[in-house]
């Protein structure tokens, strides 16, 4: 690994030079709102983004997005796929949202791989960034991430007072360092002690433990506990803590027809929604919202772990911060622990 | 505060033991600043009662869960008026609920006090202190005066002692409500735009909506069975959905127009729409905007008919609709 020194004062040209040949994706934040959007000019940028309320996910895995166009005007069907092959580069990713991508690709990238995914995922390079303090609600180092580690990312900055510590982790990282020659290459000492001073400093604020390996084993134990319907009375029953999940990944398809041609949709979808997995007969397996809220939680705590080996959590905290009813994944998690099964 | 959590504990232990299924209330957060709603099932669940500063909720929409079952529930003014208006609807049967009423001074807009803490200040304490909310940080302590940080629906509220309760729980609380403030100044200054300037500003907004349906979710007035927008199943539409999952502007503003429209003349401007949204859109604008043309066009709706959009005269002008 190669690391450089950037000077504070040149992050914005760094990323002006960024801008010239990709797109820049960046946090902007918008009547107070920390979100993830391309931007046009390096002023618009939140440089030391806090964590945005929005997963940058949208940019891989969009909410709302067009994969085919057809028409079927004269009796023939013409499809067209629609694939994006920009280049982009996705600046101030968040240790827990850089492994949430690794989440995703491990959905999206297994074979047959997604193209649409995929394609956006290969045309973007990552520019990670350490967080500087731990919010109420984070709990990443509980999936062992490290607030202050890069993995994943292509170059990763963390904030050592005057200057980042510039981490240059793949090819496609040294690809973009080498479009830059304002890096200092000199060498100070003592930085690792500051990276490792930082982490445990955040990782003391962020107390759960999960004991991954044991936890979906529990899980299994306790799928008809009637813990479940308790902690879902109170859920209303909306998809925030889904939508700002930057793990959650169902959709839904949809055609939007006008005549004979039309474009088909994919579109984000949560267990939480009453339709979700409704079957055309009207049946539905999860028909009760205990059984809906029951299904994210051993998503994110047992289905995923099983069937990729990697956390379906990041503990990101979003959905802690933003559900409306205080419906709190750090504490499903303890309760879970304690249930007999 | 302290006396009003016992004095709730004690009702709610007693009902409890009266037979009734649930005691819906509010107990402590997990996050600082907050409360979250609670449901006491067993007497002995009553400890984790709170009522403060924090219990924000509007917990009646949990009613329509338990039409056929006996619940108590705690309301606070803002909270009570979609009681009156669930019953008159014929959702709820008022003689199966136990409505207890809480004195309220205010609740504390949780947002606004986050963000003026330092950044990456670690909160160690939250004290109410009467008229004050003190937050203790690593950066020492932060004072809060209650009434400049209470909720805006708090600000205009002229019904923080709720009227015709079951059961009424300590001393009536002093108003909260500034005089000074018109609660359709905003509105106002919406209307004054131009058209173009008025389209400009809800587009900017209405554009960020994730239709997670938070708004609708938490509504005690969208109360439909089951909500237009999610009906999916083929039947008499041939399996059309009003609305596709899609998150396009005409798909959001279709949302946000017929979800204020559906709940004009039933908003009981407890504003848990506005607080729920995970984007900021303030949707009381919207329904602020309602209330105030449906005063000017109808005036005030008798107090006791299910509101004026549903009261029906033989001598009305209008054809219908």
């Amino acid at each position: 690994m190669e690391s450089k020194l950037l000077k504070k004062d040149k992050l914005p040209s760094f990323l002006e030079r960024l801008m010239e040949s990709s797109l820049l994706v960046a946090p902007v934040r918008e009547d107070g709102l920390l979100i993830y959007r391309p931007v046009s000019s390096v002023s618009e940028i939140e440089l030391n983004p806090g964590r945005s309320v929005l997963p940058p996910k949208d940019w891989f895995f969009q909410q709302t997005e067009a994969i085919c166009r057809y028409n079927t005007a004269g009796g023939q069907l013409l499809l067209e796929e629609l694939v994006t092959e920009k280049n982009a580069v996705l600046y101030g990713l968040h240790p827990c949202d850089i492994r949430s991508l690794a989440v995703l690709d491990a959905v999206f990238l297994a074979e047959p791989a997604d193209r649409y995914y995929a394609a956006r995922r290969k045309n973007t390079a990552l520019i990670g960034m350490s967080c500087t303090a731990g919010r109420p609600e984070c709990f990443c180092t509980a999936f062992g991430i490290s607030p202050v580690g890069g993995e994943g990312a292509d170059i990763h900055l963390t904030d050592i007072g005057a200057a980042y510590l510039v981490e240059v982790l793949t090819p496609k990282g040294k690809e973009l360092a080498a479009k830059y020659q304002e890096f200092s290459e000199e060498k100070v000492a003592g930085l690792e002690e500051v990276k490792k001073a930082r982490k445990e400093a955040i990782a003391a604020q962020c107390s759960v433990g999960v004991d991954q390996g044991v936890l979906p084993a529990k899980m299994a134990g306790v799928f008809d506990h009637p813990y479940w319907e308790e902690l879902s009375r109170r859920c209303l029953g909306c998809g925030i803590c889904t939508y700002v999940c930057p793990t959650c990944h169902c959709f839904d398809i949809t055609d939007v027809n006008s005549g004979s041609e039309g474009e088909r949709l994919r579109c984000w979808d949560s267990c939480l929604f009453r339709d979700y997995t409704l079957h055309t007969s009207g049946h539905n397996p999860r028909h009760e919202l205990y059984q809906r809220l029951r299904n994210r939680f051993f998503h994110k705590i047992k289905y995923n772990y099983d069937r990729y080996g990697i956390e379906g959590c990041v503990g990101c905290g979003r959905c802690v911060a933003l559900c409306p009813v205080n419906i709190d994944i750090r504490e499903v998690i303890a309760t879970v622990r304690g249930l007999s099964e | 505060m302290k006396e009003i959590t016992e004095i709730l504990r004690r009702e709610a232990a007693r009902l409890l033991k009266e037979g009734i299924e649930f005691f819906i209330g509010y107990a402590a957060g997990s996050i600082p600043v907050s409360a979250r709603p609670f449901f006491a099932a067993r007497p002995e669940e009553v400890d984790d009662l709170v009522f403060n500063t924090f219990c924000v909720h509007n917990l009646v929409k949990y009613l329509i869960r338990y039409p056929n079952k006996r619940v108590a529930v705690v309301v606070k003014g803002c909270d009570n008026g979609a009681v009156s208006r669930l019953v008159q609807e014929r959702h709820l049967d008022r003689t199966k609920i136990t409505v207890v009423g809480v004195p309220c001074g205010g609740m504390i807009d949780r947002n606004r006090v986050l963000a003026e803490l330092p950044p990456a200040a670690r909160i160690e304490a939250v004290e109410d202190r009467q008229n004050a909310l003190v937050i203790r940080t690593g950066q020492g302590e932060h004072v809060f005066e209650k009434k400049l940080y209470v909720m805006a629906k708090c600000q205009v509220c002229a019904k923080n002692n709720p009227a015709s309760v079951d059961i009424m729980l300590g001393k009536e609380a002093p108003p909260v409500a500034d005089p000074e403030r018109d609660p359709f100044k905003e509105v106002k200054e919406i209307e004054a735009l131009e058209a173009a300037g008025k389209a400009a500003y809800w587009e900017r907004l209405i554009r960020r909506c994730l239709r997670c349906y938070a708004c609708r979710q938490v509504c005690p007035a969208c109360s439909c069975t089951e909500c237009s927008f999610e009906q999916a199943v083929p039947g008499w539409q041939q399996g059309a959905m009003w609305l596709t999952k899609a998150k396009t502007l005409p798909d959001n503003f279709h949302y946000h127009l017929i979800r204020a429209f559906h709940v004009a003349g039933r908003c009981a401007g407890c504003a848990e729409c506005e607080r729920v949204c995970p984007v900021g859109i303030p949707l009381m604008l919207l329904n602020n905007k309602l209330t105030k043309d449906i005063k000017e066009l109808f005036g005030e709706a008798p107090a006791d008919a299910c509101g004026v959009l549903c009261t029906y005269s033989p001598a009305d002008p209008d054809e219908f609709a």
